[in-house]
């Protein structure tokens, strides 16, 4: 069981970057009928998201928001000793993004930089490896930084992904504090739902070539290429209400706290109905889950950060404010961390 | 649950208000039956009788009947 608890470790800071180009879907009628767009738009609460264009990149997000964190914090680069990039849609194949964000940043060589590849559960995967370094004496501070740009990798004619998916990028900072109190996590995996959310090819399994560049139809009248993403929307579902709630429960017992005595809880925001859903599940009241799925829609691994700089701008540092982040989906995997946010300063979101 | 309960909850979810939903309506038939609809008729069916069931499953079924079986015909009165 991948239970991890910490002591003394906080999230100091988060900032959030998202491209100005705003795409309403009610806009988006090429597909389906404005009824159908209406109900689409009411079940998965995306109401407009911001998509990237072809001269930016995830890492190009989290640069900007880095340097708007380090900016407002007055955060001397020298003390960062861990960069983690997390994202599912990296510059390239080969090399990994984080060394060449450490080098744009201008960080010194000493950083310890590495990506992981992992969606919707990306951002508490990142957090417990950035407290684990923390718990090193020699470790000072992390920099967390977590973004997608999966609108590149959805076909405009599927309809299970088209309305779906946002962009973003965000950057947290991780720092000793000796009142930070306890933070504790559960991490996930079942790789028998592999198929659940998947770009088949491009990757070494089923390399790129003209047939997996070739749109086809599928189930009714959506259209993609092996090289788009495809969802299942409804084992998606089955899985989140399968897992989530239960991953929650082990939470609270793991770290012996009340689900009263919890201020918030941030869901990765798949999905209006899935949250609403998960919400009822697990007895916890619509005000204590905070959204942005309507106007950032579902931004994949950074949507937890994000919606936390939305909900959470002039909230802290007011009082203790213990709160639950939640990130289920691509993998299968999921990730539950049950922490204190009383002393984290909160950028605001801002666009490139 | 009651069988009228349930068939005001399938006319709620397919946008159906109007029409004379019962055991023998095809759901293939109903306009809004597709895959936008499948999630709030699994989330239903978790909420109300703790089962889930994967869209395949789901898109099996033809009558409101079929469905009420695959559910287990011990669940309503």
């Amino acid at each position: 069981m991948a239970f991890m608890s910490f002591k003394n470790v906080a999230i100091a800071g988060i900032a959030a970057c998202v491209p100005k180009k705003v795409v309403k879907n009610i806009e988006q009628r090429e597909l389906v009928s404005e009824h159908v767009l209406k109900k689409m738009i009411e079940t998965t609460g995306v109401i407009e998201r911001r998509t990237a264009n072809n001269c930016i990149c995830a890492s190009d997000l989290c640069y900007e928001a880095t340097l708007r964190l380090f900016d407002d914090m007055k955060i001397d680069k020298s003390s960062i000793d861990v960069l983690i990039f997390v994202s599912q849609t990296a510059d390239f194949r080969i090399p990994p993004t984080a060394p060449i964000l450490q080098h744009r940043l201008g960080l010194s060589k000493g950083v310890a930089a590495f990506d992981i590849n992992l969606g919707c559960s990306g951002y508490v995967y990142g957090l417990s490896l950035a407290y684990s370094f923390l718990s090193q004496s020699s470790i000072n501070r992390a920099l967390l930084l977590v973004g997608d740009t999966l609108s590149k990798a959805v076909s405009p004619k599927d309809r299970a992904t088209a309305f779906l998916f946002g962009d973003g990028g965000t950057a947290t900072l991780i720092e000793k504090r000796d009142d930070a109190g306890n933070a504790y996590f559960s991490l996930n995996s079942d790789g028998a739902g592999e198929n659940v959310l998947k770009i088949k090819a491009g990757g070494y399994r089923y390399p790129s070539n003209i047939d997996t560049l070739a749109e086809k139809k599928y189930d009714g009248d959506n259209f993609r290429t092996d090289e788009q993403l495809y969802m299942d929307g409804a084992e998606v579902f089955n899985f989140t209400i399968r897992e989530v709630p239960d991953d929650i429960k082990k939470i609270l017992v793991y770290s012996q706290t009340d689900l009263k005595d919890i201020d918030f809880i941030f869901y990765h925001q798949s999905n209006k109905f899935i949250m609403d859903f998960l919400s009822k599940k697990i007895g916890i009241p619509a005000e204590k889950t905070p959204y942005s799925i309507e106007k950032y829609g579902n931004s994949s691994c950074p949507s937890i950060p994000l919606t936390m700089v939305c909900a959470l701008k002039n909230k802290v540092n007011k009082d203790k404010k213990k709160i639950i982040l939640c990130g289920y989906g691509v993998g299968l995997s999921w990730a539950t961390v049950l922490l204190d946010i009383s002393y984290c300063y909160i950028s605001d979101v801002f666009e490139v | 649950m009651k069988r009228d309960d349930f068939f005001q909850k399938l006319r709620e979810i397919f946008s159906e208000e109007e029409t004379d939903l019962n055991e023998m309506t095809n759901l293939k038939d109903l306009e809004e039956y597709d895959s936008l609809s499948i999630i709030p008729l699994i989330a239903l069916i978790n909420e109300h009788f703790n089962k889930t069931f994967t869209a395949v499953e789901l898109y099996r079924v033809t009558t409101v009947k079929t469905l009420m079986e695959l559910i287990g015909l011990e669940n309503f009165e």
